[in-house]
């Protein structure tokens, strides 16, 4: 039956023939850089599960699709991927905003969504679409990002955090989450602003911190927004007055900010190029070797290759790519990633990752230089993230 | 508690980034009339070059050279290729541009990559005024933003070119029939117009870096300054819409979320071009 459907739909999403992935990846507009360690991470991982025999001894074919930084253009690519290239799973998105456009999509086909940006995560009163069986979520959330590394920040650098966000969903979640924890260790907020995206001035902004007793600069600006701050945070000498600790901030953004802007910035993620493991080194040496000595990895591109590798890993096990068996297949999956040990839990289909607090060196200078970007402070091997804010059983589509 | 040395430095601050880059879009669209929207990937070239000559170990005064030249030249390419043939269909030249807008924005990432690129600042420390810490760079900023603002006025009101160059824009047919050479006219005041955008790239890159989108929000902005402060008034128009458009939207935001300053400077914006059509400068 499942193969007559498969002829029937032209070929594809049958059980002969190849498997198929539909990657959905911003490779034009705002967020085209993610957009490309993105689609090479998942493209490295299906590569390695090709030359390793496919899934259940079939190839995997990858449709990558633009969807230009615009929910909107995500939905009609997700429309495309399902129906006209029948896709067994569909993988990417990037921003809160393009995964929330997808997510009905695939509820309504009926197909698995691996996401793998850092995000505020679930929370079935503010997005009801994010509590889906259907939603794989490998990338880091504020409680595994932010949350361990509280303690360390404050004990280190003071309590007074003044926060800076651009102005849209994550930066505001992510902040309440982190207002929790620092209420618990007794520290307070001295400062809370949200920006509009695309701002390119901070200077009362930057005149208002100067002003507060601020010890920690806790930073959730994102885009370009984030390099300009930060430029102009080091013209006013901010950094020697303050501690700054971004969220944001991954390879990336931190060599648009360049040496001198970023020298001293605290950031943290699951994920960075600089994590010194055989299996790290070789992932590395990988990109490099199929995208040019200049391409480079973050968190997403990380999380793209885990989500790669375990859905094939799930699939081989359960012997099938149907979404039901897929789900689960990835439900309690575990894998060592570049970043390390990482289990995607069966409850919130969210990923338990390791978490990385970060420093970049004074002997920084080369913006190419993603190895030596980053220093590690310290290291948590693997942090569960808080329950999703879900109703249980996830369920399809609520 | 916000001190009054920070809201006059930040307000002023604001307003010179903005006279840097509009007074490009002033000439080409306040004057010619064409209707660049290309002038935001101008300014990105002028980023890039910022960043192609630093990381090829040279100082970033140098890009100051160097940006404004290279610019011109796409100014030159763009005028000889298509834009000489719009003149008198300048609604036609809001797609013409947009196009060249699009071609250089991908160039740019196929030469340079999509990632942002960093451009240093050449100061480091900021220096104290009036219990105000102040950056520098955007000191030199505004000194520059004063100079080109003055020096251009100077160039289109007294100097030879300059009086050829209105004349031209006026009336082509008649300053043709009196000898001037309208289509060199047309082409050095739009690569005039073009090497100002490359400079203003350059000048905001060690503020906000490079990537392929630097200039699209400058482009919003400048239409905004032109339009508000009133087209062809070159001087008092720049000044004063950018004044208005950047410097209020600054001085806002000190007793205001910046969200909230940008949408009112924006309505603001919107009630003069509703009760003064010519802007605030603009008319007769």
């Amino acid at each position: 039956m499942t193969a007559l459907t498969g002829c029937l739909g032209g070929g594809g999403g049958g059980s002969s023939g190849p498997v198929r992935v539909g990657v959905l990846s911003p490779l034009s507009g705002a967020w085209t850089v993610y957009g490309e360690a993105h689609r090479r991470g998942f493209e490295l991982a299906m590569q390695e599960v090709n030359d390793n025999g496919g899934i259940n001894g079939r190839d995997v074919e990858v449709i990558v699709e633009d969807t230009q930084t615009d929910p909107s253009t995500v939905t009609e690519k997700a429309q495309k991927v399902i129906r006209q290239d029948n896709v067994d799973v569909v993988a990417g998105t990037f921003s809160s905003a393009s995964r929330n456009a997808a997510a009905p999509v695939v509820t309504q086909e009926d197909k698995v969504l691996l996401y793998p940006t850092f995000y505020e995560g679930q929370d079935q009163e503010n997005f009801p679409g994010t509590c889906n069986d259907l939603l794989f979520m490998f990338g880091i959330v504020p409680s595994q990002q932010a949350a361990p590394w509280m303690d360390y920040m404050t004990s280190e650098h003071g309590s007074n955090f003044y926060m800076v966000g651009s102005d849209y969903v994550w930066p505001r979640f992510t902040n309440q989450r982190v207002k929790q924890s620092l209420e618990e260790l007794g520290g307070n907020v001295v400062g809370e602003e949200y920006i509009p995206l695309g701002t390119s001035d901070f200077g009362s902004v930057l005149s208002r911190i100067s002003n507060s007793d601020a010890d920690i600069v806790f930073g959730t600006l994102t885009g370009t927004d984030t390099i300009a701050f930060a430029k102009q945070f080091y013209s006013r000498g901010l950094n020697e007055e303050f501690t700054y600790w971004t969220v944001d901030d991954e390879e990336f953004a931190t060599q648009g900010k360049g040496p001198q802007a970023a020298r001293g910035t605290y950031v943290s993620f699951d994920y960075f190029q600089t994590i010194d493991t055989d299996l790290n080194n070789q992932f590395v040496d990988k990109v490099k070797s199929q995208y040019g000595e200049d391409a480079g990895m973050d968190t997403v591109g990380a999380a793209m290759y885990n989500a790669g590798h375990m859905f094939a890993n799930a699939a081989n096990e359960v012997g099938s790519v149907n979404t039901d068996d897929i789900i689960s297949g990835l439900e309690g999956q575990s894998f060592t990633g570049p970043q390390g040990e990482v289990t995607m839990r069966e409850q919130d289909h969210q990923m338990v990752l390791p978490s990385y607090l970060v420093q970049v060196p004074d002997d920084w200078s080369d913006t190419n230089d993603f190895e030596g970007m980053f220093e590690i402070v310290d290291q948590k091997e693997s942090v569960t993230p808080a329950t999703a804010n879900c109703d249980f059983p996830l369920g399809k589509g609520n | 508690m916000i001190d009054f040395a920070s809201i006059i430095s930040q307000t002023l601050f604001a307003t010179s980034i903005l006279i840097v880059a509009a007074l490009g879009l002033a000439i080409i669209f306040g004057m010619m009339g064409v209707i660049n929207l290309a002038h935001g990937a101008l300014i990105t070239v002028g980023a890039y070059v910022a960043y192609a000559v630093t990381n090829a170990g040279l100082s970033i005064w140098a890009a100051f050279l160097v940006a404004p030249v290279v610019v011109a030249l796409v100014g030159l390419v763009m005028e000889r290729t298509v834009i000489n043939r719009l003149y008198d269909r300048p609604v036609d030249t809001l797609l013409a541009t947009w196009g060249f807008a699009l071609v250089i924005q991908e160039l740019i990432k196929v030469i340079f990559g999509t990632s942002a690129q960093s451009v240093p600042n050449p100061y480091s420390a900021p220096v104290e005024i009036m219990g105000a810490n102040l950056p520098q760079y955007r000191i030199f900023l505004t000194a520059l933003a004063a100079g080109l603002l003055v020096v251009t006025y100077v160039t289109f009101k007294y100097t030879d070119f300059g009086v050829k160059s209105r004349a031209v824009i006026q009336n082509d047919e008649m300053a043709g029939l009196l000898g001037t050479d309208v289509r060199s006219i047309y082409m050095w005041t739009f690569m005039i117009g073009a090497g100002l955008a490359g400079l203003a790239g350059a000048a905001v890159a060690p503020i906000v870096g490079a990537d392929p989108r630097t200039g699209l929000g400058y482009l919003v902005q400048s239409f905004f300054v032109v339009i508000v402060g009133g087209t062809g008034q070159l001087l008092a128009g720049t000044l004063g819409g950018s004044g208005l458009i950047g410097g209020s939207a600054a001085a806002l935001s000190f007793v205001s979320s910046q969200t909230f300053a940008q949408t009112v400077v924006f309505a603001l914006a919107i009630v003069v071009i509703r009760l003064k059509p010519e802007g605030l400068f603009g008319g007769t």
